[in-house]
């Protein structure tokens, strides 16, 4: 594969902004520790050298056991607002879904569970524990999570609440470590312990350690695709965004193989959206969309950002270097 | 993982709540001390790991590491001079279950070792680290380093939010006093 100049700048400032941010941030990874020993999450920095686990894919299914209190009403909606919560971050272009119910247990068996037992190795003060199944090259190809049993669990708000565990447990499964913060307020989701049902909604650490995996793994593939094109993972959904760079004018390139509604936003490298270039219903064709820095907040500094594009038919992001 | 939070009323509260639960999760609290460590488990030994060994269970639903190591001091329990005991997780060729927040276990090296009975995936009562990584203390120049060390843990009863030793751990002598002091 080809790869042309522009890309390999691309490639050397998008990880210089990287690391850059990551020996700043308290979000942690789980990095696999070397064979030869038992195996637990080591935390690292995102720009750690031995890397950290993560999935090949952006589409990650969870699926719900229904035994024991995952039967309790409202346990499947609490569990969907979990996914959704890191479906939301952006420009991460994660989608968790939920694949309804299984009979699969804590078991390496190719399906990511979600499920209650006293019997996962998960007593006394531990509320809930993951379990990742990793490929070669750390790559996570399995995930499930064990509710302590022992507990009496709740979707109401009140303790322990299945909602914010689950977040916390699903970004275990997205492969982020306990963050470092230990403020008493507007705790990350990954914080080291249950502080209630905060812990539903993400925090910023939460969001940039998500965001970090997505651009240290998913848009590597990107990057390094000689077209530009984004292609993280799903071959086949029917939408790709191209992006061409000159003379510090971006060009983004699409195509619709029928008409519905479009959304084309632009973000930074913390995930902030600086700016949306399309919203709204677009018919059948190919598009092209240039965007030179310009948002209603003036001009955007030299730098990298990423464009999503949302259609029905699927998603897709590509990644912009705004030069001189 | 995640632990439950601390329960923030006064500590004679928190002292009646202790009092009247069982002793497995009879605290909120997330550090766990040497006191409730040494309580809660039934055998505590300093041995040095001899090998372990990785595998899949019978019906290849788990990979589970046996770790077979050599005592040189047993702190509680009756524990044979050479002991084996099962931790989840490992790795099995090009697959390995990863355990977040599991013990760390590393052939020739030398750890204190906070050991009971609980169930694992599809096998009941097996000699395990219950306690996770704050169940075992890496023993290092004569002092014993808990794994739960530099984890942001929320302060326990007594105020501290420190693993027991913090990062320089604390040397082996008095750990052994708190155990024998415990028991």
């Amino acid at each position: 594969m080809r790869m042309t100049r522009f890309r390999i700048v691309a490639v050397v400032t998008a990880v210089a902004l990287l690391f850059a941010a990551g020996e700043a941030a308290a979000y942690r990874m789980i990095q696999n520790a070397s064979p030869g020993r038992t195996s637990t999450g080591v935390r690292v920095q995102c720009s750690d050298p031995g890397g950290f686990v993560h999935w090949n894919r952006s589409q990650v299914e969870m699926r719900l056991n229904v035994a024991n209190q995952g039967a309790k009403p409202g346990v499947p909606l609490a569990i969907q607002h979990a996914l959704a919560a890191w479906t939301g971050v952006t420009p991460a272009g994660y989608t968790l879904t939920y694949g309804g119910t299984t009979s699969s247990g804590f078991t390496t068996d190719g399906v990511s569970t979600v499920l209650w037992s006293t019997g996962n190795g998960c007593a006394g003060s531990c509320l809930a524990i993951t379990a990742l199944v990793l490929g070669p090259g750390q790559v996570i190809q399995e995930a499930d999570v064990s509710f302590n049993d022992a507990y009496t669990w709740n979707t109401n708000g009140s303790d322990y609440d299945v909602e914010a565990i689950a977040a916390h447990e699903l970004g275990h499964c997205m492969g982020i470590h306990h963050t470092e913060l230990t403020k008493p307020r507007n705790r990350p989701t990954m914080y080291t312990a249950y502080f209630g049902p905060d812990g539903r909604t993400l925090e910023s650490d939460d969001r940039d350690a998500l965001n970090c995996a997505y651009s240290r793994y998913l848009l590597a593939a990107i990057i390094a695709d000689d077209d530009g094109s984004a292609t993280p993972g799903e071959p086949g959904t029917g939408v790709a965004l191209h992006s061409r760079v000159r003379d510090g004018h971006a060009t983004l390139r699409y195509a619709l193989h029928r008409p519905g509604d479009v959304r084309l936003d632009v973000f930074d490298i913390a995930g902030r959206r600086v700016t949306t270039l399309v919203s709204g219903t677009r018919g059948t064709g190919e598009y092209e969309v240039a965007w030179g820095g310009e948002t209603r907040m003036g001009m955007v500094r030299h730098g990298v950002y990423f464009a999503r594009l949302e259609t029905p038919e699927g998603h897709d992001v590509a990644m912009l270097l705004l030069g001189p | 993982m995640l632990y439950k939070r601390r329960v923030f009323p006064c500590v004679l509260s928190l002292a009646a709540i202790v009092s009247l639960a069982a002793p497995a999760s009879a605290t909120s609290l997330v550090r766990r001390g040497i006191e409730s460590l040494s309580r809660d488990n039934e055998t505590i030994v300093q041995a040095s790991v001899v090998d372990i060994h990785s595998y899949w269970n019978p019906s290849h639903t788990f990979i589970f590491t046996d770790v077979h190591v050599r005592a040189s001091k047993k702190f509680k329990g009756d524990a044979a001079d050479d002991l084996s005991f099962t931790v989840m997780g490992g790795t099995v060729g090009q697959t390995t279950t990863l355990i977040v927040g599991g013990p760390d276990l590393a052939p020739g090296s030398e750890y204190v070792l906070f050991l009971s009975r609980t169930n694992l995936p599809g096998t009941p009562a097996r000699l395990t680290v219950r306690d996770l990584c704050q169940g075992v203390f890496a023993v290092r120049h004569g002092r014993a380093v808990s794994q739960a060390a530099g984890e942001p843990l929320l302060p326990d009863a007594q105020g501290s939010a420190e693993a027991p030793g913090g990062a320089d751990g604390l040397p082996l002598e008095t750990l052994a006093q708190q155990i024998r002091d415990a028991k």
